[in-house]
């Protein structure tokens, strides 16, 4: 596979391609393609798995330019490469990875030992940024929030002016979210201070679509796509995937025995292997999972450790370093080992539930067989009916190279006035001149102007009405609709509240025995009292006491939750991925209902979908049973991408529970489930209580008498947005949102003249502040949190296209008829407790309701003594 | 507007954070300019709140025609000394008040130091630490003057800033401000709720006794006190005893 390209070699200078050719066989795929583009100034998006050589696709042509001033003797003292990646330990990878090729160089060549690598983080002392300051290291390797600061360091800054290339490893992980809308503005003040353009590299893992990315890399110029060349190998390394299921059939098998046999699975698996790397979805999950490993004696106990965040650092890093060795022989991981840190040679990937995306899985997968050449081998565990069901579908799609596409927020205007600081911090500004830069982002390519003015007022004290005196964090001059910085403070409350991960108090959560079980926020625990029982780490707990940050709780298996978790650690799963499991299941009914025998499908399945004989069984078995539960009702149409089967479902209690069977993920299913337990809420007068899955979502009105159709017929592409918004004020989500946007917008500092904002932060009241909030005209923070909780936690614009397809008729609802027994599909669901509440909002009648809520539970406590 | 008579002249002025007793407008905790100190702890509140407060307590006097103002204490949120600009809400409050015929009177709480100049230059009348009208008593509430109670039969009182949290039968916690209303020793007692929006205090169901703020209520808690929730500019709802409302 391997081969050297003449086309190259040609263009390195003598010193690097003896070296290259004295250590390498030939150029890998991705290698091939981007060095090239690299020399010739061409910005690179290079998606490629993990062990292709992707560190030195990017670095050698900067090395070899990079060695030839060496060699030249026109190496100056300033920056001219910037590494920027998402992980302080791939920052320490990148940089042990380069010094080893450039020591190799200078014993070649004397010239060359002058090239110097420097780290930049929040970890590096004054003193390491004073001496960067005399000596700058010619390639800087930095993180996103480093590189911001930098931007506003007056000394430093002027040493990056003729950077020429930037580099952003993990751009999948960062462009997902608003540390990446965060560094994309970073990107575009980089070039603007730069003397000349900027060559920008991109290394991602396997996502999709390509082009998306490449323009988030690249950004725009007039709002014309800058030039960027897509490599993609994505698909270069074979790879083996299969889903197992360790019993036959999953609904009636007690879970104590799908344990059991999912450890022996585990057993074979870690057995025949070298090294294994399991990976579960959740922290809590990670540490079940050694737990009873251990307990196995499997392999010796050095051998098998967890690798989560929650861990302190040092153990991390023994962890990562006795994998490097090949010292260990299995580690289990919630999210932690997805990313591209180097950590040696694994065998073996085995994922314990579902990945919940396809690019996910594949980039879990492909940290095993860390060579070009060697396979990588993952085995998908599915534990529960609706695992299962997403498994098959990965495993089909990913084989098949179809990935589901990746979100790139957009607009966020609390990340957009962080860097309006910075930039007056840096100048004075002509507000359109900062409207041109900021619209070369990939990220505020659409920002309107009104918006950005809006952001501008609010930073420069313009919403305080009828104030005298103006607090502003920058000063705006409207005559010449210019801003500048206001003080002296600007730069000091720009580089300590820099960032976008919000910095939340974590509370630690024991049982009476002093175990830990995991964490909880503090609103959560605000919510929380004596006797409610509520679900952490996939299990249930009732809470007992709390002091300080510690809360004691005990177990309550089996209990139904009291208090929803509105904070899950559940990652949703991805609407492509959903329509593709509505998809075959609507196959699978199709093939049954048709006559199919069962067996055929089985072997169909085993030699199409990648699927254990035991997977396929529990497939269809669980597809028949709701199948059968339909034909009771006689109704032949079945939930899949077409059918929204909405079931009318009165419990024990006559509570009234509608069930929409709707494969879209739980991003989707949030917004439309919340808008119409809004359409209920208007109808009914009455809280209504909201349930949320990837597969289906449910609303509940206690003593309900409505009409599924009339709720259905409530909600439109047009009206849905209206609703959702009316049905997301004042939750909890939303003023957990809202801390979290004006701590970014800097309106919530979180460090203030050189100490941590805390007691003040923790006595103003969030929806006190909402409040105040909706008296101003779209004011940036509260707009923000809105667009957040629509756009980004949930996938309100998915919504609306589905609202569309139903009324157009690319899908349609299938209404069953009132029923005391709710289907197969809804009982995981149903099981799983509440997801939140819509409200009444008119406070007045609210404390009626409460009032009449307090009488009559005094009125039973009397009648129970 | 709607009133709530507790007892015999003694009115809640619904929706407003006040009480009337013939034309006298009893209002406690304005803590005015509390959003410049949380501004210098980095904390921006982006409305100022002057407004809003003068406004829901000259609403209710204008209405009720009164011609006494009292003020329970902690008018000005001061934190050290305040510079001329920073009276600029206070002296807004006391000319608007004027404007509508009605004369401020300033009960001293624990947070008013400076402002007493201010409110001699304006010939504003302060009552430190304590105002008697015949069988009114009016109080901060920062300290005990239980032995200063005399023949008193009312006692007004402000500094707890209290509030009532209710869960609804889905398990989750409304908070609302509250008057609250009890007899201690033959005597009735007050409470104020703040009229500072941004000023909440503990939910005085769900803290032990020990933890309330005002020394005279620790001796005695409030278990057997009435609260009036309000949400101001909506309603006023009175609720069972606090013992009933209990977690």
């Amino acid at each position: 596979m391997l081969e050297y390209e003449e086309a190259i070699l040609e263009r390195l200078d003598p010193v690097v391609k003896e070296w290259f050719v004295s250590r390498f066989n030939g150029f890998t795929p991705p290698q091939k393609s981007s060095i090239i583009n690299i020399l010739n100034c061409n910005s690179v998006l290079v998606a490629s798995p993990t062990g292709s050589g992707k560190t030195l696709s990017a670095f050698l042509a900067i090395i070899n330019n990079l060695v030839r001033f060496a060699r030249d003797n026109t190496l100056e003292d300033k920056v001219y490469c910037i590494y920027i990646s998402p992980l302080r330990s791939l920052n320490n990878d990148i940089a042990k990875n380069l010094k080893v090729p450039l020591e190799e160089l200078g014993r070649m060549h004397d010239a060359i030992k002058k090239i110097r690598i420097g780290i930049r983080t929040g970890d590096t002392t004054q003193q390491e940024r004073a001496k960067m300051l005399r000596k700058p290291p010619h390639i800087l390797i930095t993180t996103p929030e480093s590189i911001a600061i930098i931007l506003c360091a007056p000394k430093f800054r002027e040493l990056l002016r003729d950077v020429r290339w930037i580099i952003v490893d993990e751009i999948h992980e960062l462009c997902s979210s608003k540390r990446g809308v965060h560094l994309s503005l970073s990107l575009e003040r980089l070039e603007n201070l730069a003397n000349n353009k900027i060559v920008r590299i991109g290394l991602s893992a396997t996502i999709h679509p390509l082009d998306e990315v490449a323009k988030y890399l690249v950004g725009y110029d007039n709002n014309k796509e800058r030039s960027c060349y897509i490599v993609d190998t994505r698909f270069v390394k074979p790879m083996m995937l299969k889903t197992i299921s360790p019993v036959s059939d999953l609904i009636h098998t007690s879970s104590e025995r799908v344990n059991k046999r999912l450890y022996k699975l585990l057993k074979n698996i870690i057995e025949n292997n070298t090294t294994t790397l399991i990976f579960t979805n959740t922290r809590s999950g990670t540490e079940r999972v050694v737990y009873h490993l251990s307990k196995m004696n499997i392999v010796d106990a050095d051998q098998l450790a967890a690798h989560h965040s929650s861990l302190s650092r040092d153990n991390r890093l023994d962890v990562e370093n006795r994998l490097k060795e090949g010292k260990m022989r299995a580690v289990v991981t919630s999210t932690s080992l997805e990313l591209g840190i180097d950590i040696g040679s694994i065998d073996v990937v085995a994922q314990i539930g579902s990945p919940k995306s396809i690019a996910r899985c594949l980039q879990r997968v492909g940290r095993s067989g860390h060579s070009i050449d060697r396979e990588s081998r993952g085995y998908l565990i599915a534990l529960e009916r609706d695992d299962l069901v997403e498994d098959v579908v990965i495993c089909m799609n990913a084989m098949k190279g179809r990935i589901d596409k990746i979100y790139i927020p957009k607009n966020a205007l609390d990340v957009l006035a962080q860097h309006i600081v910075g930039m007056a911090v840096e100048q004075r500004w002509k507000v359109s001149e900062a409207y041109s830069l900021i619209k070369r982002s990939y990220c505020y390519k659409d920002l309107s102007i009104d918006e950005l003015r809006r952001v501008i007022k609010y930073l420069s004290g313009g919403y305080g009405l009828n104030e005298h005196k103006v607090y502003g964090k920058i000063w705006y001059d409207e005559a010449n609709d210019e801003f500048g910085k206001r003080g002296y403070m600007a730069r000091v409350i720009y580089a300590t509240n820099i960032g976008t991960i919000p910095d939340e108090v974590s509370i630690k959560v024991y049982t009476a025995n002093n175990k830990w079980v995991g964490n909880i926020e503090e609103e959560f625990l605000e919510r929380l009292s004596k006797g409610d029982i509520f679900v952490l780490g996939g299990k249930t707990y009732q809470f007992v006491s709390a002091k300080g940050f510690k809360a004691v709780v005990k177990d309550a298996e089996g209990k139904k939750p009291t208090i929803p978790n509105w904070f899950s650690e559940m990652l949703p799963l991805s609407f492509d991925l959903g329509e593709a499991i509505g998809k075959i299941r609507g196959d699978i009914f199709k093939m049954l209902n048709d006559g199919y025998k069962e067996n055929d499908i089985i072997s169909l399945l085993v030699t199409e979908a990648y699927l254990d004989t035991n997977a396929a069984k529990a497939l269809i078995s669980y597809i028949k049973t709701e199948a059968d539960f339909l034909k009771m009702l006689n109704v032949d149409a079945f939930p899949d991408n077409y059918n929204i089967v909405v079931e009318n479902y009165i419990d024990e209690e006559k509570k009234q529970n509608i069930i929409f069977h709707a494969v879209f993920g739980r991003r989707v299913n949030d917004a439309l489930a919340r808008a119409y337990a809004e359409v209920a809420k208007r109808i009914s007068k009455r809280n209504v209580i909201i349930n949320v899955s990837d597969h289906a979502f449910m609303i509940t009105i206690t003593d309900g008498k409505l009409e599924p159709l009339e709720i259905i017929n409530g909600v439109n592409q047009y009206n849905i947005r209206e609703l959702l918004l009316s049905a997301i004020r004042y939750t909890e989500m939303v003023k957990r949102r809202f801390r979290h946007c004006a701590s970014r917008s800097l309106m919530i500092l979180r460090n203030y003249k050189g100490h941590e904002v805390t007691v003040a932060r923790q006595q103003t009241n969030a929806e006190i502040l909402i409040k105040l909030c909706e008296q101003l005209d779209r004011f940036p923070v509260l707009e923000e949190t809105y667009r957040e909780v629509m756009e980004d936690l949930m996938d309100i614009n998915t919504a609306i296209s589905i609202l569309k397809d139903i009324e157009e008729k690319r899908r349609r609802f299938v209404i069953l008829q009132k029923f005391d027994l709710p289907s197969p599909f809804s009982h995981d669901l149903i099981v799983a407790g509440y997801s939140d509440i819509v409200l009444m909002h008119d406070k007045k009648e609210l404390l009626e309701v409460l009032h009449e809520m307090v009488i009559s539970r005094i009125k039973n406590r009397d009648e129970d003594n | 507007m709607k009133i709530i008579e507790i007892y015999k002249g003694i009115k809640i002025v619904v929706p407003y954070p006040c009480i009337c007793i013939d034309d006298i407008l009893i209002v406690s905790d304005t803590h005015l300019g509390l959003e410049e100190q949380r501004e210098r702890l980095g904390i921006s509140i982006p409305v100022s709140l002057t407004d809003t407060i003068i406004k829901q307590i000259i609403e209710p006097a204008n209405l009720l025609k009164c011609k006494r103002v009292i003020l329970l204490g902690d008018v000005k949120h001061e934190f050290g000394r305040p510079n001329e600009e920073e009276w600029f809400s206070v002296k807004k409050l006391i000319n608007s008040l004027r404007e509508i015929g009605a004369e401020p009177e300033v009960v001293r709480g624990n947070h008013d130091n400076y402002i007493i100049s201010i409110l001699k230059s304006m010939s504003v009348k302060l009552h430190d630490p304590y105002l008697s009208i015949d069988e009114l008593f009016f109080v901060h509430g920062h300290i005990d003057l239980e032995d200063k109670f005399g023949n008193a039969k009312y006692i007004f009182m402000g500094h707890e800033h209290p509030a009532v949290s209710i869960k609804d039968d889905l398990n989750i916690k409304h908070r609302f401000k509250s008057f609250l209303v009890g007899e201690i020793r033959g005597r009735i007692i007050i409470i104020l709720p703040a009229v500072s929006p941004l000023a909440y205090g503990n939910p005085v169901n769900e803290i032990d006794k020990s933890e309330l703020l005002s020394p005279f209520l620790r001796k005695y808690g409030v278990d057997e006190f009435t609260p009036y929730l309000i949400e101001v500019g909506e309603t006023v709802k009175e609720f069972p005893k606090i013992k009933y409302l209990q977690a």
